[in-house]
């Protein structure tokens, strides 16, 4: 570099599958960090890497296939690359990923690099399976042909970091004027015989005759492993059958594995109560910390365990190969809702929660299927309705494990049933058009990097509690505010679980509560669940312990939960009448399936979709669902003759 | 002495991509216009190229260069390709792939 810039940028290029991140990783370790690009959801990803005694800034550009901007991902690299963004500035460098055992297709867009008049480093990577597979690469006549230095690498075994460095500081030292460039495809490439201008013939006519001189023993055949494995599963049945027993491993130790740091965070949390109760005097200030400010912070934190655990098993799946599979058996089924297979294993993860799922519907390559994704996902059943789930199901069938068992997988299918039929309903309405036709790379099988994947939790894990965190944290101190006041003048001789009844039913969420009765009275609800409703809008779990208080229990339903299900089912309403019944338990448990209630994955449908426009739609449209549902549910089973 | 009005042994047979058989490849010579994409080419999918079906069907796999690419069957059907016959154009060249 002539000038002493203040920090050098060097750019991470590459198709996706060709090992870049696995080298980004390796280069920068845990010196990262992500974002967004100004205006776009596309992820850019820089780290801090020591070469050649300096500290340059290395951007992991996303996977592409071409600088033509086939996706919103491509066309970001491409403006990177050109220097055409105002958010970031032209990279100095450009580090071209080439995967040596497919340079055929890796060569094509390092010919569109050439264009973007940068000086060049390309990494051979995959140079282990390229050895096992016969591929012999020339790498000096490489270097030749494509006038810039050729560095094989090996990331597993951390073999060409020496040689990737002095190829940086030959740049550095030798300056970018004087170094070599990359020579522009010859006239060959403009355009072949019969091409008709065809600019992706010229460029695979240039790479092939790369190939014919520097590749020795050609036989890029995929091993025998990818062969027999992809027999089984692709295909159309036991594909499927192996798809669904992935996701059952996968899940059960989502919930095998995360419940036991998930008991931690919340004993954590429970000491840091009990801490702030002993050292703060009673009162709204005691309360403000303990309901406000830890409550909400451990609301958020309990989450992350199930979300890390997803995105490590996800990964895992992915770096496999595995992942794109599971996309091609299910492409088929999923296109008669109007979705892509890629929505599948997003929609699955649902499941689990809602959060990573929806962060990782960004394999899905067309805007609009990922939007109506979105959209649906949180009508899957996620692990923290499964609470709400067992004290509905608790209420409605005590002691009778079958009918309960029917009436939890009920709850779950309606959840799959609403999220494809609202696909298909979007796709046809405000997102019109077909799926995109299924085109994806099948990478051969390799073992997962447990780097990688770890590399990947932390990101991943990060961004949700950056972006949920303070959100969360505000609307909780709000929900703890509008619970609280205003204040009633209560005598101190009740019980406490008495005064917090009083308290909680005059306050401003008590009266929306008791205001909103005539709305929900058809739904079969009292103005008490009214309140439970309104104390789990930003999470459904919080259902129980609202309705803890409202039936005057307080804190003790937590140490016993028989005792809030006795108080549930000795409610009566004003005439005497239980509260819960068949049919408003029922209608609940609907209203809970269809219900969007999770301000975290409200906040991340705002950061993935890039407008709370989005946010606001899928709280209303899944409102409006859980209502009418709710009410067709109570008013049916009530002229059945079900009470 | 070729004679036109005898059809030869090596004239090319032309069929949609989603009409080949399991290890039939062939070289694309149209791509209709639902398969135009620059997505599709920039994978290698792109006229005058080789490749060959692994899996038939809908979606179908194929093998574009080294690598296998899950396509679907209706972006298959707009697309022509000249079968890989023995003695065809593109016969010489797969014998060296193997």
């Amino acid at each position: 570099m002539g000038s002493p810039a203040p920090t050098v940028e060097i750019a991470l290029a590459g198709n996706p599958n060709s090992g870049k991140t696995t080298l980004f990783n390796l280069l920068t370790g845990l010196r990262m960090q992500t974002g967004n690009y100004t205006g776009t959801t596309v992820t850019r990803k820089t780290g801090q890497w020591q070469v050649a005694g300096r500290t340059v800034e290395l951007i992991d550009l996303p996977g592409m296939y071409s600088l033509d901007a086939a996706t919103k991902e491509e066309e970001v690299a491409a403006e990177v690359l050109h220097g055409n963004r105002s958010d970031v500035s032209q990279p100095d460098i450009v580090l071209v990923v080439m995967d040596a055992t497919n340079l055929e297709r890796n060569l094509f867009l390092f010919s569109q690099l050439t264009e973007c008049d940068l000086p060049i480093v390309v990494i051979l990577t995959m140079m282990d399976r390229a050895h096992r597979e016969g591929i012999e690469i020339d790498v000096p006549v490489l270097s030749e042909a494509l006038g810039c230095a050729v560095v094989p690498v090996i990331a597993s075994e951390k073999k060409g970091l020496p040689e990737l460095e002095q190829a940086v500081d030959d740049i550095f030292t030798f300056g970018t004027e004087e170094f070599p460039r990359p020579p522009q495809p010859s006239e060959e490439v403009k355009c072949g015989v019969g091409c008709q201008g065809c600019p992706f013939h010229g460029r695979f006519t240039w790479s092939e005759s790369i190939v014919a001189r520097v590749v020795r023993t050609r036989h890029t055949a995929p091993g025998h492993l990818t062969e027999s494995l992809d027999d089984v599963l692709t295909h159309p049945f036991f594909g499927v059958v192996a798809f669904l027993g992935v996701m059952f491993l996968v899940f059960y130790a989502i919930f095998a594995l995360a419940t036991i740091p998930m008991d931690l965070i919340e004993a954590f949390f429970g000491v840091m109560s009990e801490w702030v109760e002993a050292r703060v005097p009673e009162g709204d200030l005691q309360s403000f910390l303990i309901h406000g400010v830890i409550g909400g912070a451990g609301g958020v934190l309990v989450f992350l365990p199930q979300i890390c655990l997803l995105f490590f098993l996800l990964s895992l799946l992915d770096d496999s190969g595995y992942l794109s599979r599971a996309a091609f058996v299910m492409d088929r089924v999923m296109k008669r809702v109007g979705l892509p297979g890629t929505a599948f294993v997003p929609l699955l993860s649902g499941h689990a929660c809602a959060i990573p799922a929806i962060m990782s519907t960004r394999v899905i390559s067309d805007a609009r299927d990922r939007l109506a994704t979105i959209l649906v996902l949180p009508l899957t059943s996620c692990s923290a309705r499964i609470p709400v789930y067992i004290l509905m199901i608790s209420l409605l069938f005590p002691n009778q494990p079958l009918r309960g068992a029917a009436t939890l997988a009920g709850a779950y299918g309606l959840g799959i049933l609403a999220a494809l039929v609202m696909a298909f309903v979007f796709k046809k309405t405000i997102l019109p058009g077909e799926s995109q036709p299924l085109l994806l790379e099948l990478p051969a099988y390799k073992r997962p990097g447990f780097r990688n994947a770890v590399f990947h939790t932390l990101e991943k894990g990060g961004v949700f509690l950056k972006q949920a965190g303070t959100v969360i944290l505000l609307i909780s101190i709000g929900i703890w505010l509008i619970s609280t006041y205003p204040k009633t003048e209560v005598s101190e001789d009740l019980p406490p679980d008495r005064i917090d009844q009083i308290q909680l039913e005059n306050s401003i969420a008590g009266r929306i509560g008791q205001i909103m009765e005539p709305a929900i009275r058809p739904l079969g609800y009292d103005w008490q669940i009214g309140i439970g409703i309104l104390s789990s809008f930003a999470a459904r779990e919080a259902i129980i312990s609202g309705l803890s208080v409202v039936y005057g229990i307080g804190s003790e339903a937590e140490e016993d939960p028989g005792l809030l299900l006795d108080n549930l089912r000795a409610a009566t309403r004003s005439d005497g009448t239980p509260v819960f019944t068949t049919a408003t338990c029922m209608s609940l448990l609907v209203f809970y399936v269809l219900a969007m209630q999770c301000l975290p994955t409200q906040t991340v449908t705002k950061a993935e979709t890039g407008s709370w426009k989005w946010a606001g739609f899928q709280l209303l449209y899944m409102s409006v669902l859980a209502y009418v549902a709710a009410l067709v549910v109570y008013q049916g089973l009530n002229l059945l003759g079900v009470s | 002495m070729s004679n036109p009005d005898v059809p030869s042994e090596v004239a090319p047979v032309f069929k949609r991509l989603s009409a080949l058989e399991p290890r039939e490849c062939g070289v694309i010579t149209e791509l209709g216009e639902g398969s135009a994409s620059s997505r599709l080419q920039s994978m290698g999918i792109c006229l005058g190229r080789r490749v060959e079906v692994v899996k038939n069907g809908d979606p179908l796999i194929l093998k574009v260069y080294g690598t296998r690419i899950g396509l679907s069957g209706r972006m298959a059907a707009d697309i022509e390709v000249e079968v890989c016959e023995a003695g065809g154009r593109c016969w010489e060249e797969a014998q060296r792939h193997g």
